[in-house]
């Protein structure tokens, strides 16, 4: 599956997909191509809860708003069923829980009933509440222990005399020798009028820096020593009373691990269809139809093409594409949208089968076991094989797990010769023809994978422009429309900058699907949007006769440029 | 009166010590910048300031051996970063505000504040893009009033790189090393008066127009400078941490085409740490009319020696200053 994905550009889509809690980004980095309609199903019915919800609270923005907030803000947690959390292990406990708690007053009551919102670890999160500034930090307040509270209140005194001991020393320094400890644990000064006798009043010890300096602190004291003293005894009894505390608070977390690992579950379904939810309100999309056997669209939107177009000042047109036969081939010239078409078909199934709503009016197929791409990849090489090899690659990988799966091929052979690419070609329509059985054609079943045909169950959509192909029955023939030459004529500027060229093609080409049948127009759109894009007219003029057979002009191309047409020959 | 002497400016800013290597001074630079912070937030009724290091390298070995402990004094209220495993030492008695995202070397970091006085185990975290984060948490989560951030130069594009950064460097001078550090203080000197380059984001107006500017992939090394086209006099780089020639190096360079930065830190000044040598001898040294100027000032200007200082009369400032 992951060649149709990278075709069908699904991670430039990913990106919108947004889920916020740790648990719903590993879902969405997994990037699951579901194979069971009811787990789909049901991922589609999730997403259905939470735009209902949205609609719900469409009144309360801020309700929406804390939804996101807190499953933002929710912390993976500790691996459960241990004996001994740590303090940072019972803070993210902790602070998951205060977010949990978040989300439940943010979502209502039918969402906590579909989605098991239900309120948990009760004890436990009391507990943990007891420690920490808000409701998001943890602390091991005093509190928890008497003895912790106890160890601290002698600490708190030991640190204050010790305080007050610095104080007198550094005062003690300033007033014997005029030197500003200012809180620091020791000064470097200059070593001349530092006599051993005021060193000795100001209770300092010294030592050399360099030649000119002394580096000078506080000399022992006996008090201090023993406050010091004191304070590590203290450290232990605090260290000592701490450790119990961690014991019974790990204590209740272990005893709360199956009750946190049906809250993180709870978590990960809700966030998941809340995202989904989003994407399909941002995007319009719809709920995909599993029952059916074809693939049948409608106006459906390529949103990483449209993207595409929209930063180029471009218009993108959606599609409709309905596929039944096992075997469809969709031609068209360069720049005719012919890929595109494929890859929007690939694009629709693959979300569809990532358990999401699809940007599109509607959109009916049913479940793959497998969806393959055959075809080149940007970029890919692999040593020792040319495109065509990675080609015949890829299609044997796909040819031996072809039982109920669904094939996109682009361009095959597009590397060879015509001939042998159009021979190539109905060998492969034949085969698909045969594996997925003439029987399998229009017999739905429920959707599900396995039981779409009486063959192997096997689809695959053909593009390419080698219209040579053999016309066997059984298959289907679509072409995309194509130049509006009429259009390309009126609006093209011979004497416009390239890129103007282009958008004017675009805005000429039809990218819609039409049967490939005796009613297509004749000329070649390859040969116009040569002339359009600044093709020497003389040459096109030639290709055009030599196109049509009888060196009778069928088109003007160089009309089509708004220019003179030329005879090479004159 | 330059940045670091004056800590009633750094509130809602990212100081960071920069240095070459360790042992140059960054940390007893950051404690003693720590102690003025504290108290300009106290005056200014803000909250105390947060600790951070960015790389541990030697420091990180003596934490896993064991055989010491390098950790800065914090006061109640102190943000800090630390390893899970030193948060219950060093008598601070954290409270956890966050776990910090990624792991160190040294295990889950987390961010804390110490509700008593005690000493923080500094620790950072190994992708510089998660000190970005931990600074964003910080400070624009209001925990902290100052970000104080210990670094070494190779390790501080992050923090560098944000609108609120001020850098001050510091660098452990003796006689041995003299030379070398009069150079890599030019050179810093030269690095922080590059001019801005035109769209330099975050609302940073630029300094000159970069028509027909070069613009630098990656980093500015003596190889690139060589290979880059005659005809290319300015050249762009992201940042000052992405160039390294060495002084004379860069004054060759700077001879022959303009040189401008995407993004620059303020720079608050240098923290001259010296052992047997008068202050005199390096302020003379950077007093000539050929020395590089910062800001219109002399480099001597901007020099601030030993944090430890004290003279007679008494130091109340991050040190005794030469200007």
């Amino acid at each position: 599956m992951r060649d149709a994905w990278t075709f069908a550009q699904l991670d430039d889509y990913w990106a919108r997909y947004e889920p916020l809690s740790p648990w719903g980004k590993d879902h969405k980095d997994k990037r699951p191509v579901m194979t069971e309609r009811a787990a789909i199903e049901e991922s589609y019915d999730d997403i259905e809860a939470a735009l209902a919800w949205m609609e719900r609270s469409a009144a309360e923005p801020l309700r929406l708003e804390r939804a996101g907030y807190h499953l933002r803000r929710m912390p993976r947690l500790p691996e459960p069923g241990r004996a001994d959390y740590e303090l940072l292990e019972l803070f993210q406990i902790k602070k998951f829980l205060a977010n949990y708690r978040g989300l439940l007053a943010a979502t209502d009551e039918p969402v906590a009933r579909r989605f098991d919102l239900a309120p948990r670890c009760a004890a436990l999160a009391a507990e943990l509440d007891r420690g920490g500034s808000d409701a998001e930090t943890f602390y091991l307040a005093d509190s928890y222990d008497a003895g912790l509270a106890e160890a601290r209140a002698g600490l708190a005194a030991v640190d204050a005399a010790l305080k007050a001991a610095k104080a007198e020393a550094e005062a003690l320094a300033k007033a014997e020798l005029g030197l500003a400890f200012d809180g620091r644990d020791f000064v470097v000064a200059p070593r001349e009028g530092v006599s051993a006798e005021a060193l000795e009043r100001a209770k300092l010890t010294a030592e050399p820096y360099d030649d000119g300096r002394l580096l000078l602190r506080p000399a022992p004291r006996a008090a201090i020593a023993a406050l010091e003293e004191r304070r590590e005894a203290l450290y232990e009894a605090e260290r000592e009373a701490e450790n119990r505390v961690l014991r019974r608070l790990s204590a209740l977390a272990e005893a709360a691990g199956p009750e946190l690992g049906a809250a993180v579950r709870a978590v990960a379904r809700w966030d998941l269809a809340r995202a989904g939810a989003l994407l399909a309100k941002g995007l319009g999309c719809t709920r995909p139809r599993l029952d059916g056997d074809g693939l049948e669209l409608e106006q459906g939107r390529f949103v990483p093409c449209m993207d595409e177009c929209a930063a180029l000042g471009l218009s993108y047109e959606p599609l409709d594409a309905t596929v039944r036969s096992a075997a469809a081939l969709i031609f068209g010239s360069n720049m005719g949208g012919k890929t595109v078409a494929l890859k929007t078909l690939c694009f629709m199934q693959l979300l569809a089968q990532a358990g999401l709503y699809v940007p599109a009016a509607s959109f009916r197929t049913r479940v793959y076991r497998e969806v393959h791409y055959v075809g080149e990849l940007v970029g890919e090489r692999l040593a020792g094989l040319s495109g065509f090899g990675f080609e015949v690659w890829r299609f044997q990988a796909a040819w031996a797990s072809r039982r109920d799966a669904l094939a996109f091929f682009d361009e095959p052979a597009r590397t060879t010769g015509s001939h042998e690419a159009e021979a190539l070609l109905s060998a492969l329509v034949d085969a698909y023809l045969a594996a997925g059985g003439a029987a399998g054609d229009g017999a739905a079943g429920d959707g599900a994978a396995g039981d779409g045909a009486a063959g192997d169950g096997a689809r695959a959509v053909f593009a390419t422009h080698f219209r040579g192909v053999a016309r066997l029955p059984g298959a289907e023939y679509w072409r995309m429309h194509g130049l509006d030459r009429r259009a390309a004529c009126a609006g093209l500027d011979a004497d416009a900058p390239l890129p103007e060229r282009l958008a004017g093609i675009n805005r000429a080409m039809r990218y819609r699907l039409e049967p490939d049948d005796e009613s297509s127009p004749p000329g070649s759109d390859a040969l116009a949007i040569a002339a359009m894009l600044g093709l020497d007219c003389a040459v096109v003029e030639r290709a055009e006769r030599y196109f049509s057979g009888d060196f009778g002009t069928v088109y003007s191309a160089s009309a089509a440029r708004g220019g003179e047409t030329t005879r090479m020959d004159e | 009166m330059i940045p670091l002497d004056d800590p009633r400016s750094w509130p809602g800013r990212t100081l960071f010590a920069a240095g070459p290597g360790k042992d140059a001074g960054k940390t007893t630079f950051l404690v003693r910048a720590a102690a003025l912070a504290r108290r300009a937030a106290a005056e200014a009724g803000l909250k105390p300031p947060a600790l951070l290091s960015v790389g541990y390298d030697g420091e990180a070995r003596d934490f896993l051996s064991g055989a010491r402990k390098p950790s800065v004094p914090v006061e109640p209220g102190d943000v800090y970063v630390t390893a899970e495993r030193f948060l219950r030492q060093g008598g601070a008695s954290p409270e956890i505000l966050e776990a910090a995202p990624g792991r160190s070397a040294l295990g889950r970091l987390c961010v804390a504040r110490a509700t008593r006085a005690g000493r923080a185990a500094l620790v950072g975290p190994e992708g510089n893009g998660i000190i970005a984060e931990l600074l964003s948490l910080i400070l624009d989560g209001g925990l902290a009033s100052t970000a104080l951030v210990d670094g070494s130069v190779n390790r501080i594009t992050q923090v560098a790189s944000r609108r609120d950064a001020l850098m001050a460097y510091a660098q452990r001078i003796d006689r041995g090393n003299l030379d070398a550090s009069l150079d890599a203080m030019r050179r810093i000197a030269l690095l922080m008066g590059l001019p801005l380059a035109g769209a330099a984001g975050e609302g940073a107006a630029p300094e000159a127009p970069e028509a027909a500017a070069f613009e630098l992939d990656g980093a500015l090394t003596v190889a690139v400078a060589a290979t880059l086209p005659k005809e290319a006099r300015a050249v762009i780089a992201g940042d000052f941490t992405k160039i390294f020639l060495d002084y004379r190096a860069l004054l060759a360079f700077m001879r022959t085409r303009r040189l401008y930065v995407r993004t620059r830190p303020e720079f608050a000044g240098f923290i001259a740490v010296t052992r047997g040598l008068p202050d005199e001898a390096i302020l003379g040294r950077l007093s000539g009319a050929d020395e590089p100027t910062l800001d219109g000032r002399p480099l001597a200007a901007w020099i601030r020696f030993n944090p430890y200082a004290a003279s007679r009369a008494g130091a109340a400032g991050c040190s005794e200053g030469a200007a």
